[in-house]
């Protein structure tokens, strides 16, 4: 994402925290066209049977959404915590409109490899792992919001820990035991 | 669970965390002991934990971004197949790569098999893409060559771009490798993929992605190069746009292990990189080991840019010693000691074959690059094109354009007839040359406005075209027909205009125009959103060039990164322009394609570069250019299709020394363009300093085909000193006041500026570069005797200035004016900056007051004017705007100054400024006046444009 959109996503989450309802309408085809020109991305790389591994090739940087800096330093724990909020009431939804063709015929046309690498990916289910972390708000609200900030939100530890006033080695643990938990929770299902 | 529970969960999974790994169960079973649900919830999680490392570290955004990259591929491979677009009936997926899939589909018209590529749905909404998509497709179908993959048809069908192209079936190198392969083998599959980039070279098209995978060998051993996926148009590093994702795009795509040093380094490629990438080809070929590997991608970058791989022949003696020259020559990580050819390495390569063929093959070392220096281009020519014969004769289309391209006559304009077309005083602009060269419109200056006249060749009467217009008419342009003229106008609405040759039926095409320029189908007129007779310096917004449809009236932008004075070239191709570079330079000339595209650099340089024209039949791009010191025309060849630069720029060898405003013929023997003479001369009149006016007829005191500038009367009022503007230097020249007695006090190569008499009149000082760089020196009027004051300015030392006392010297460095002593030495000086005005402006001295008290300058800087700063109470004062040149006159209260035809005095007491003399048409270069008042001298500048032609058809 260039600097300019960037700074609109960033403005649009900003109203939208400030109580301007009418940002989110804006907002959610910004992020779907987001999504589609980093799914691009993706192919334009991808050469046959190596479809996850050359993703890593991805600078991480087209995937924050967000202007960290942008926003004022009295509300940033605030709109964070919306922003992600925000983006995983998108990304979810978006999850739950995707075409489910490909599921079932994905085996036969795609390498074992790759087969392999997708189904390994328990992450890769955003419904599942969205129904996952509200189990987990209801034991363990903070560990949620740390996830939903992480991994929703894309925050780096630092930021997580600044958002949630806590220290980073605290952000890590919490992270790594929700990681565990959810990780056993869609390994059940 | 309940809330107690998960607490204690929690607090044992930290402590257990914390533990060594091998400890943790242990730990648990023990601090759990008795509490079974513990117990099993914290060992559940701790093997949970262990194995989701690699869990959510994706972002959310990735992993729907990735989903759906993964949908649309799978969607498309299964919604296509049995499907029929266009001609093709889908069989079924080859596979898909960075630019989409390929299907094997039968042509049902032909009942062919083809490989169908297409180009995703969804990706077509990305304009980027999808102009890319295009590019590629008509790059790869101007290629016709039999080891590359051909092109039948390039098209769109249901919402779907496709490339319809020949099906080759055969094994891919790399599979043949693993079986191992003769060296005779290997040496013909290189060549034949050496002769394929020779070919694509030659249309500008860089592969990029050379290796095992993209080679196709036929079971009859002809090669097929695939998958020119990555091949992008050849170009110079964008001026404007550095398209830097592309080509960090383009670096990690290609596969590792075959990339050149330049390609994992990140920077831009050229052809070269497809040539180290066939070397590591080769080399694997023949020690079946990759040249450069590592287990990771760092150390294989490591070793690319830096190891030096064994040699062949260190891993089989019995290789010809010939060989390892070779893969040293393609190998070479330097790409200016590389093969700088195709064409060469597969020379090399068939000479090896041929010496193993016929059985002289030996280890005799030097043989290929003894061979290689002595063959010269066209020896390589004939060469080349013999195989292409020999190999098959179907490819005598690529054949005829080589040789069309490189055996163009460039016309010797040495041996033209010159002419003068005009000798009307005064300006002739912008002539162009109707396209059967019998006639010519131009721009000439009546009355005060410009108008367009038509003049037959030969002929002495012009015909005015646009009568009764009291705008400016300007830069007219023939219509490739010759029935019409586009040109500019400054006529309410400002813009483009088409006229019929003969000035009937004006009308306006586009508003805000400049320089229009047709398209060879003369439906489309390029022009610029800016002017400009000559290149220079613009600090104003970038020019844009923008296409408008004559018919429908449509527009379109084609580039809005600087681009002024468009051609378009004869073949409809592309667009070449000339813009005002960012950080050097002061004009260089670009091509773009006349589709939109990416523009390719012709000149990048420290000159002036302007006014690109495209030859008639395409094969040069002439241009103005002052890179010899003067400004006048050079040529480049080029390639028209592509804009790739074929060589280095020549002189177009003309008479004069100040040529511009290029125009052809058809028939490419008759060339237009505009000579044009400066000169000046100073010129006085008597002025009355109490009544403040000029008193009687002004007149000459030199008059000459010499520029002089700045000429200052000496104290004693018998003689001017000014520098004179020579060729290639600037020199030092003494007059006397009745314009007798010229004499050069400096002529040399160096250039010599601003000279200024001392107070007594024996010495000047002045600024030269004669010290290497710009410093500040005196010479001795009687003996001519140099003395340096300054060393090592920071900036330029220049604008010196003598105080009244003849003891100090001002000058500029730095944007500083600072004093000096005349007579210390360099070594004991220690420069007094004078203070600086406040806020962005800058003060330059003209002029110090006769009390010594005073300096008279001009404000530069966010506030322009005169005025002058008080010495003794440190202040500035400003006292008219916008003007130049502030002297003083002798009661150090008064003021002349002068604007670019008018003399003005003002009084810094009174404030006030009136008109004193008016040189009407004449342009003053600057003023002064004698020390007794009575004197007003100035420079005149007259500048003489008139229309030559060169004549080629006698």
């Amino acid at each position: 994402m260039d600097a300019h959109g960037s700074h609109e996503l960033t403005e649009l989450l900003v109203a939208w925290s400030d109580g301007d309802e009418a940002a989110l309408d804006r907002l959610a085809p910004l992020v779907h066209a987001e999504l589609h020109r980093l799914a691009s991305h993706y192919m334009r790389r991808e050469r046959g049977d190596h479809l996850m591994q050359t993703s890593a090739l991805i600078n991480e940087a087209y995937l924050r959404l967000i202007d960290w800096k942008a926003v004022r330093w009295q509300n940033r724990a605030h709109f964070f915590g919306v922003a992600a909020q925000m983006m995983r009431r998108i990304l979810v939804d978006f999850a739950r409109q995707r075409p489910r063709v490909g599921k079932d015929v994905e085996a036969r046309h795609i390498s074992l490899e790759q087969a392999m690498a997708v189904t390994d990916e328990k992450d890769s289910d955003l419904l599942a792992l969205d129904e996952a972390l509200k189990d987990l708000a209801r034991i363990d609200e903070r560990k949620s919001r740390i996830v939903e900030l992480r991994f929703f939100g894309g925050l780096s530890v630092e930021e997580t820990a600044e958002v949630m006033q806590v220290a980073p080695i605290t952000v890590t643990r919490e992270w790594n035991k929700a990681k565990a938990w959810l990780y056993r929770e869609l390994s059940r299902s | 669970m309940d809330a107690d529970l998960w607490k204690q969960v929690d607090a044992l999974l930290d402590a257990a965390l914390d533990m060594p790994e091998h400890e943790r169960e242990q730990f648990v079973a023990r601090a759990a002991a008795g509490n079974p649900a513990l117990q099993g919830e914290v060992l559940s999680l701790l093997r949970a934990e262990s194995q989701a490392s690699q869990f959510m570290e994706r972002s959310a955004m990735k992993v729907a971004a990735q989903g759906l990259a993964q949908d649309s591929q799978l969607t498309a491979h299964h919604s296509l197949i049995g499907k029929k677009i266009g001609d093709y009936t889908i069989e079924s997926l080859l596979g898909w790569g960075g630019m989409g899939e390929v299907y094997l589909a039968l042509d049902v018209k032909l009942d062919r098999r083809v490989a169908l590529k297409i180009l995703p749905r969804h990706f077509v909404a990305e304009a980027e893409r999808a102009a890319r998509f295009k590019r590629e497709a008509l790059a790869l179908s101007a290629l016709n060559h039999p080891n590359l993959v051909t092109v039948y048809e390039v098209g769109k069908a249901g919402g779907l771009h496709y490339i319809a192209m020949e099906f080759v079936e055969g094994q891919l190198l790399r599979s043949m490798m693993r079986d191992g392969l003769k060296l005779k083998n290997s040496l013909s599959i290189a060549g034949q993929v050496a002769e394929a980039l020779t070919a694509a070279h030659r249309q500008g098209i860089i592969h990029r992605d050379i290796k095992p995978d993209n080679i196709m060998v036929r079971p009859d051993a002809y090669v097929k190069l695939l998958d020119f996926g990555l091949a992008k148009l050849t170009e110079a590093r964008a001026p404007l746009e550095a398209d830097a994702a592309q080509t960090q795009a383009g670096a990690a795509m290609g596969t590792l292990a075959y990339m050149s040093p330049e390609q994992a380094a990140g920077e831009a490629t050229d052809q070269r990189t497809d040539i180290w990438s066939l070397g590591v080809v080769l080399y694997e070929m023949v020690t079946r080991r990759k040249p450069f590997d590592g287990d990771d991608r760092r150390v294989t970058v490591n070793a690319i840019l830096s190891s030096q791989p064994d040699s062949a022949r260190s891993f089989d003696p019995t290789l010809p010693a010939e060989l390892d020259l070779i893969l040293d020559k393609a190998l070479e990580k330097d790409r200016d000691l590389r093969y700088q050819t195709a064409a060469d390495f597969r020379a090399d390569l068939r000479r090896l074959l041929r010496s193993l063929e016929s059985g002289t093959g030996s280890a005799r070392t030097g043989a290929i690059a003894k061979s290689t220096a002595l063959t010269t281009s066209r020896a390589r020519l004939a060469l080349s094109v013999a195989a292409v014969v020999a190999v098959l004769a179907a490819a005598s289309f690529v054949v005829w354009r080589f040789s069309q391209s490189r055996t163009a006559t460039a016309p010797d304009w040495t041996r033209a007839t010159h002419v003068q077309l005009t000798d009307q005083p005064g300006t002739e602009h912008f002539p162009t040359l109707a396209p059967d060269g019998e006639s010519f419109v131009y721009a000439s200056r009546v009355k005060g406005n410009w108008e367009l006249f038509l003049q037959r060749v030969g002929g002495k009467n012009a015909t005015l075209l646009t009568p009764d217009t009291p705008s400016d008419e300007s830069q007219p342009a023939f219509s490739p027909d010759g029935d019409r003229i586009a040109f500019r106008s400054t006529r309410e609405p400002a813009g483009i205009y088409v006229m019929e040759a003969t000035g009937e039926n004006v009308r306006l095409v586009a508003v805000g125009g400049h320089h229009p320029s047709w398209s060879p189908d003369g439906k489309e007129i390029a022009y610029s959103t800016v002017g400009r007779d000559m290149p220079n310096v613009r600090t104003t917004i970038p020019s844009a060039i923008w296409i408008v449809n004559l018919e429908t009236g449509a527009k379109r932008l084609l580039t809005q990164s600087d681009a002024l004075q468009p051609s378009w070239s004869p073949q409809g191709h592309r667009i070449a322009y000339w813009f005002m570079p960012r950080n050097m330079g002061r004009g260089d000339i670009a091509t773009i394609p006349s589709g939109g595209g990416e523009p390719v650099v012709v000149t990048r340089d420290a000159s002036r570069n302007w006014n690109p024209v495209w030859s008639p039949d395409g094969h040069f791009l002439y241009f103005a250019s002052d890179r010899s010191g003067n400004m006048s025309f050079w040529r480049v060849a080029i390639e028209e299709e592509t804009g790739r630069v074929l060589g280095e720029p020549e002189a177009v060898v003309l008479p004069s020394t100040f040529n511009r405003h290029l125009s052809f013929s058809r028939d490419g023997l008759r060339m237009l363009y505009v000579q044009t003479n400066q000169r000046s001369n100073i010129r006085a009149v008597a002025f009355d300093p109490k009544g403040e006016k000029a008193v009687g007829q002004p007149f000459w005191v030199t008059r000459g085909d010499r520029q002089i500038s700045r000429p200052e009367l000496s104290p004693d009022g018998r003689q001017f000193v000014m520098r004179v503007q020579r060729r290639s230097q600037d020199d030092i020249a003494i007059v006397n006041r009745d314009g007798t007695n010229w004499r050069d006090v400096t002529n040399d190569k160096f250039f010599d500026r601003y000279p200024r008499w001392s107070p007594d009149g024996k010495r000047i000082v002045f600024t030269s570069d004669r010290g290497g760089s710009y410093e500040i020196w005196t010479l001795n009027v009687e003996d001519t005797n140099m003395r340096q004051l300054t060393f090592g300015s920071e900036s330029s030392a220049s604008l010196p200035l003598w105080s009244p006392d003849g003891k100090q010297i001002l000058y500029r460095s730095n944007m500083v004016n600072a004093l000096i002593d005349v007579d210390k030495n360099w070594a004991e000086q220690t420069p007094q900056p004078l203070p600086r005005p406040e806020g962005e402006k800058h003060f330059v001295a003209w002029d110090w007051s006769p009390d010594g008290k005073k300096l008279a300058g001009t404000f530069s800087g966010d506030q322009l004017g005169i005025g002058y700063f008080s010495l003794t109470d440190r202040r500035f004062e400003k006292l008219a705007d916008a003007e130049r040149y502030p002297m003083w006159l002798s009661d150090s209260r008064r003021l002349i100054f002068a604007t670019e035809s008018r003399v003005y005095i003002a009084d810094i007491f009174t404030k006030r400024v009136r008109e004193v003399f008016n040189t009407g048409e004449e342009q003053i270069g600057s003023i002064g006046i004698s020390n007794d008042d009575r004197l007003l001298y100035f420079s005149i500048q007259e500048s003489e444009s008139d229309i030559w032609l060169l004549d080629l058809r006698r």
